[in-house]
């Protein structure tokens, strides 16, 4: 096995999102919501039913939602990727999931912008699941559905037994593991719209198929890079361990470091 | 968040799972206990394991794209379709970072791969809105049929589906209603308005427009066209102005030149993280500047992630400069007086290059040979005596003599007498500019010193009311500095010189020069002209003028270069033979310009083709056609709609709209109809309360209320005001061809078909042009003969264009052979040139310094051949501004300045801050119960208003207003409170951002979020009904709803900034600007009145 995992330069970040978004670009026939029978956003690449008020144009909530008087954003919503498999912890601009500051758990010290006006630094960070050697996912997950696979070292889950319980997420010192709404908990187990976790494949389809994972691909300002991690610490020599707001000195719940597989180059 | 809380969330999460345990099946239980970690894909069956979305969909497709979206960029797509129960599907979609883990395209095509780090051949990555592309054409809001207000403008409720042979018949009879009026008329009364929603060479909106009124038009009654440009107004006119020429930035150096010269770079109100103006992938070159060592600084009011990313500053100057929104001007013009106190400038070299500059300039004459507004006076050239008076008239006007104490070192010297010395007048400057003094005087120092020294000085501070004063200063302190032509430096403005890689006259003239000599060349190019089908058959007398008005940006580049290189005599023996034999214009321009133009290599032609193909083929496809010739500024629309003129003195009006014949001075332009083209009109020129009483009020000039036709591919607020809407297709529903900004070229291959019965905006104007009785490819018959069906139609254009005029018949005999065929074009989606070493502009001016009779060197292009501390151009401007209204507010440098001329004047020859009468000056004055300054700065997910509707990408950027601490405490403001942002114009209803990034006492309110009237919350406003000019004090109270969409036009006002001047217009750029940028406004927690 030749396990994978990351570079990110922290000092070339420039905030922008195009990993998480060329991340939910790549993998929305593998969100969570997407293919439960009698959702609302079912399959449309199945059934045609994406683009919705079909012969509704006349009405107002097509356009407009009522409640609001705003444009129906909620409609939309409905018809993409809520998973944030890579987040980039911005200090605004997160409407839906979890709170950005939970990125920041792994870490010592809290917050991207640090200083007060005009004495100010910015700490970007873009963080999807970073492979661990002992992941805390793994060891938390009661029904035992998370698994290592061999090949590149990838953390995978086969969410069809997936309880929702969450202890895989806040087991996670990073929130890899995730779920379409954030209020997972409170389905009903019989629900069939429950949320059950999915997170970050590596892109394994891309990689098997000798591409870069999304997130690397769409990076605009080449600050990411992935690939077997010994391979990425003879690239990136100067590379350290941690980063500002990264603090891989994590445990699992048994006291096992989970040894992320992740390298930066750290912004003072 | 705190460790507690994540272990109480763990405890709960426990607690849950005790619960579902014991309701557990005992076979899932089973099922569960049997996996194992390890296994994987290779082993599915001992997994259980039947995902196939963890190995690559090979079903999948691909095709190349790219956007026709006016964010300055333009990337790279590869669309990944899948077909699926018989429909093509867009499912996936990545960008030219995906480089197959050997380096090849994964995927397969035969594209060059250029490396992650190179910046010579950059890989054209696509920003985070490229990823919401698929979600944006798969919007549950998308326009699916035509549709027809029923009601009131505006009542989205009141809109009826109708099919497309319903749609074009009313189009058609609208159309035809126009043609009528013309009869009397003597226009069209249609109003196009500023498009710049769909920017790619075969459906670029706002010629197809043209085209289409052109030919309907008869090529007899033209159509009311705008002038002026949103995003760079300020930027062409002060160019023209002080360098007589639009395109400064064309004399910028490059990026790559900037990476390799610069010691020092100095961001200016410029985000490259954020919109890409300079060239598709600044942000990516700005680090390898920043890790080179080159140390750079940020001039801006909010912390931006550019001050965060690349900001560094130098040893006594710090790495952000947070200017106050408006005092940029203030802030050049004390590095200016800084610069000359210190005297650290190069006083030879002043004196030899700059006009207006010294005291010793003052009353002196001097001819000002302004030749872009010549050119658009030959452009408006009427087929009458009284026009040709009226244009010889324009150039006569052109001895000048520089008034008392119009000199810059005037100007110092009042500052010194005013505010009492060095320290006094820095305070002022510090006052104003919101900039500590000794900040000043050491950035002061640095530019100067630091030399070569790059200004990267983007278009948001000259997006302001005073801009033009602000691009005037920003350019005349390159000067004074001495980095204006230096390799690694440049004058700012317009940042075109990496788009154009060379300068934007090598742009046009390498790929039609063969290498013989330049008088053949440039006949073969008029013989081309001629040749051209479009203009071929339509070449009378009434289309000469807008044939020159195309034509007129060539010539007026060739003259411009011919003026770095040839003695002033020359150019008025040109003139004059211009003057008077027009029948043999071109043949005359082209004899005479031909000795001096510089010689070409491959390389060049090369680097330069993306843009030939842009400025060959869009005045082919959409050759713009206005025999009428009636213009209105195209930020004061809605006066236009309303009142029938825009900012100017009524008597100048008249006279540029009618003619110098005219003596009604009551005379005014009318608009029945407003053909609105991919533009979002409605809220991104300012003042979105106003526009909209003038779309839902009778005019004050036709009495009827204006009907407006809207082409989108949203519901816009725009289409939402309009009465008939027409569903148009997105970029990946046809074939198009795009050129790159920075040394490329795109192929845009259609993936899928048309959704619903959305059609192209061509297909629309074909299938009306066709039912009123017209040919809509009118000289094009050839190209498109034989198609069968509307996407052979498409393919026919596409090929056509690609082969016709990106490989130029004149091109290098060895051009051909290194660009791909036009099926290994579409194979393989982008063509990358190459940043080459060809010259730029900049340094081509060094090449050679020929001396005219008087021994002086004519270096500058400008109508003076030095930099214009004195804008001649511009006092001419003010003179007629004075001659038609002594009371014009933009007459006030004539006029002497009082209090009144503080509220709207705009106008001064020299690059000095005026009163900011919207701005931090009116609080200083207390004259404003608005005690914060707005800007409206461009946002991630948004180019300009495209975008704001998927929720995909808005999601992850809200349109939050941005208040600093302080500010937000004093009004009692917490983070993601709501609150009102409002001023008299109207109220804005957003979640608040506190933050210590914006600069106190300032705050952001991105631009183009879509204006959305709120159904329950009102305000009163005080509106300006009538022209602000003509009756400023007449506002009216009217009451308007609040609006929850953030639209930052809804706050700003419609005043444009600088000095609304047709004739410095040549292709619709220069003469103004717009003023989102530093609006006074109030936020508050509670509702206003």
């Amino acid at each position: 096995m030749k396990q994978w995992g990351w570079y990110f330069n922290q000092t070339r970040c420039i905030n922008c999102k195009a990993c998480v978004l060329a991340c939910k670009n790549w993998n929305d026939d593998k969100r969570g919501d997407l293919n439960i029978k009698g959702h609302e956003s079912y399959s449309w690449v199945e059934t045609n039913d994406y683009q919705v008020r079909v012969g509704e144009t006349e009405k107002l909530e097509t356009y407009i939602n009522p409640n609001t008087d705003n444009y129906n954003h909620e409609e939309f919503r409905k018809h993409y990727m809520k998973e944030r498999w890579r987040r980039v912890p911005t200090p605004y601009g997160l409407v839906t999931n979890y709170d950005n500051s939970s990125l920041l758990l792994g870490s010592k010290e809290n917050g991207v912008i640090v200083g007060t006006y005009p004495d100010i630094k910015t700490y970007p960070l873009s963080v999807s699941c970073n492979h661990c050697e002992n992941p805390a996912c793994i060891e938390a997950c009661p029904v035992q559905i998370i698994y290592k696979e061999p090949e590149y070292g990838i953390v995978l889950v086969d969410n069809k037994n997936c309880i929702s319980c969450g202890s895989c997420h806040y087991a996670c010192p990073w929130n890899a593991p995730q779920y379409y709404n954030e209020d997972f908990q409170n389905y009903a187990q019989e629900d069939p719209k429950r949320p059950k976790m999915t997170k970050c494949t590596f892109c394994i389809d891309r990689i098997s198929s000798g591409r870069r994972p999304a997130c690397v691909a769409g990076c605009l300002n080449r600050a990411l890079d992935a690939g077997p991690i010994d391979e990425l610490k003879r690239k990136y020599p100067d590379a350290t361990v941690d980063a500002t707001n990264f603090n891989p000195d994590q445990q699992t719940m048994s006291g096992k470091p989970l040894n992320p597989n992740i390298i930066f180059k750290k912004k003072i | 968040m705190s460790e507690g809380t994540h272990e109480s969330k763990l405890a709960l999460s426990r607690r849950k799972f005790m619960q579902w345990f014991g309701a557990m099946s005992a076979s899932f239980y089973a099922l569960g206990g049997k996996k194992a970690v390890g296994g994987g894909i290779g082993s599915k069956d001992s997994l259980l394991y039947e995902d196939e979305n963890l190995s690559f969909d090979e079903k999948m497709e691909v095709y190349t794209n790219s956007h026709p979206h006016n964010c300055g960029g333009k990337c790279f797509f590869k669309v990944y379709v899948k077909n699926v129960n018989g429909k093509r599907r867009m499912v996936k979609l990545t960008s030219e970072g995906d480089v197959g883990l050997d380096g090849k395209d994964p995927d397969g095509l035969p594209k060059e791969m250029p490396g992650d780090e190179d910046i010579r051949k950059l890989q054209i990555r696509a920003c985070p809105r490229g990823y919401a592309q698929i979600k944006r054409v798969y919007a549950p809001d998308r326009l699916k049929y035509p549709l027809v207000q029923t009601k009131k403008k505006g009542d989205i409720t009141g809109f009826k589906r109708i099919s497309w042979e319903e749609a074009l018949n009313i189009y058609a009879n609208k159309m035809n209603e126009a043609k009528k009026r013309a009869e009397t008329l003597g226009y069209l009364p249609i109003y196009v308005p500023e498009a710049s929603g769909a920017l790619s060479l075969l459906h670029l909106a706002a010629t197809l427009t043209m085209r289409f009124l052109g030919v309907i038009g008869d090529n007899k009654y033209g159509f009311v066209e705008f002038y002026g440009i949103t995003s760079s107004g300020s930027y062409s006119a002060a160019g023209l102005y002080t360098f007589d020429m639009i395109t400064t930035g064309a004399l910028n150096s490059s990026m790559q030149s900037i990476y390799e010269n610069s010691k020092l770079v100095i961001l200016w109100g410029a985000d490259p993280t954020t919109s890409f103006m300079y060239r598709s992938q600044t942000q990516f070159i700005m680090s390898k500047i920043k890790e080179k060592g080159i140390p750079i600084i940020v001039v801006d009011p909010m912390f931006t992630d550019a001050a965060a990313t690349y900001g560094t500053g130098t040893a006594k100057t710090p790495k952000w400069i947070p200017v106050r929104p408006g005092g940029d001007s203030y802030l050049a013009n004390a590095m200016m007086y800084v610069i000359y106190k210190k005297g650290l400038y190069d006083k030879e070299y002043a004196k030899k290059r700059f006009y207006g500059f010294f005291k010793e300039d003052e009353g002196k004459e001097m001819l000002s040979l302004h030749i872009n507004s010549l050119l658009r006076g030959a452009s408006a050239l009427r087929d009458t005596e009284e026009s040709l008076a009226y244009r010889n008239k324009l150039i006569h006007e052109r001895t000048q003599i520089l008034p008392e104490g119009g000199s810059y070192e005037s100007y110092i010297e009042w500052l010194d007498k005013t505010y009492g010395g060095y320290n006094g007048v820095l305070n002022y400057f510090a006052d104003r500019s919101g900039v500590d003094g000794g900040v000043i005087e050491s950035f002061a120092t640095d530019y100067a010193t630091m030399r070569p020294a790059a200004m990267l000085s983007m278009l948001a501070p000259q997006r302001h009311i005073q801009g033009v004063q602000y691009a005037k200063s920003i350019m005349c302190l390159t000067a004074l500095t001495n980095n204006m032509l230096n390799k690694g430096g440049g004058p700012g403005g317009i940042p075109l010189a990496d788009i154009l890689c060379g300068g934007l006259p090598l742009g046009i003239l390498y790929p039609i020069y063969t290498g013989d000599n330049w008088t053949e060349t440039l006949a073969r190019l008029a013989d081309r002209v001629y040749e051209i089908p479009f203009i071929k058959g339509a070449l009378n007398s009434s289309i000469t003028s807008s044939l020159m008005q195309m034509y007129g940006t060539i010539m007026g580049i060739l003259l411009f270069l011919s003026k770095g290189m040839a003695p002033v005599g020359r150019i008025i023996e040109g003139l004059q033979k211009l003057n008077s034999d027009q029948e043999n214009l071109y043949a005359n321009l082209l004899k005479f310009l031909g000795d001096w133009l510089p010689k070409s290599n491959l390389e060049n032609y090369m680097a330069n083709m993306s843009l030939s193909l842009i400025f060959a083929y869009i005045p082919m496809i959409g050759l713009v056609i206005n025999p009428g010739n009636k213009n209105l500024s195209f930020y004061k629309w809605a006066d236009g709609v309303l009142n029938g003129m825009d900012e100017r003195p009524a008597k100048t009006f008249v006279e540029e709209n009618f003619g110098p014949e005219e003596k009604d001075m009551n005379k005014r332009v009318e608009i029945d109809i407003i053909l609105n083209v991919a533009s979002n009109m409605l809220q991104q020129h300012g003042n979105t309360n106003r526009n909209i009483y003038a779309l839902t009020q009778p005019s004050n000039v036709t009495g009827k209320e204006v009907y407006m036709i809207t082409h989108d591919q949203m519901m816009t607020p725009s289409a939402r005001y309009s009465d008939l809407v027409l569903p148009i297709n997105t970029h990946f529903e046809r074939e198009d061809v795009s050129f790159g900004v920075g040394p490329y070229c795109l192929n845009m291959s259609k993936a899928i078909d048309s959704l619903f019965e959305s059609k192209s905006d061509m297909q629309v104007f074909y299938e009306l042009s066709n039912k009123m009785g017209y040919n809509f490819f009118k000289h094009y018959e050839g190209v498109v003969a034989g198609a069968k069906n509307w996407d052979e139609i498409e393919n026919k254009l596409k090929r056509y264009c690609y082969s016709e005029f990106l490989i130029f018949p004149w091109a290098p005999k060895d051009a051909k052979s290194k660009i791909p065929s036009y099926e290994q074009f579409v194979k393989q989606g982008i063509i990358h040139f190459g940043t080459v070493g060809a010259p730029t502009y900049n340094d081509m001016m060094n090449l050679g310094i020929p001396n005219n009779k008087d021994g002086q060197i004519r270096i500058l292009p400008s109508d003076t051949a030095k930099v214009n501390f004195f804008s001649l151009e511009q006092y001419r401007r003010i003179k007629t501004y004075h001659e038609a209204d002594p009371n014009h507010p933009d007459a006030a440098f004539l006029r002497g300045s009082t209090a009144k001329d503080q509220l709207y004047n705009r106008m001064d020859p020299r690059p000095i801050p005026l009163y900011n009468f919207e701005g931090y000056d009116m609080i200083r004055d207390n004259r404003t119960k608005y005690k914060l300054v707005m800007i409206a700065k461009a946002s991630r997910n948004k180019v300009h208003s495209t975008y704001d509707n998927v929720s995909f990408i808005k999601d992850e950027f809200p349109g939050n207003i941005w208040l600093n601490t302080k500010d937000a405490e004093e009004r009692g403001i917490k983070n993601d409170d709501i609150v009102y942002v409002y001023n008299d114009r109207g109220c804005v209803k957003v979640k608040a951002y506190v933050t210590e990034r914006m600069r106190p006492g300032s705050c952001n309110l991105e631009q183009g979020s879509w204006y959305t009237p709120s159904t329950t919350e009102f305000v009163n406003i005080k509106m300006d009904v009538h022209n602000v000019i003509e009756d400023p004090n007449h506002k009216e109270n009217i009451r308007v709803p609040v609006d929850v969409g953030g639209c930052s036009a809804t706050l700003v006002p419609f005043l444009e900034s600088g000095p609304h001047d047709p004739h410095q217009t040549v292709m619709g750029a220069g003469g103004s600007g717009m003023s989102h940028n530093a609006v006074l406004i109030e936020v508050s927690k509670t509702k206003p009145e």
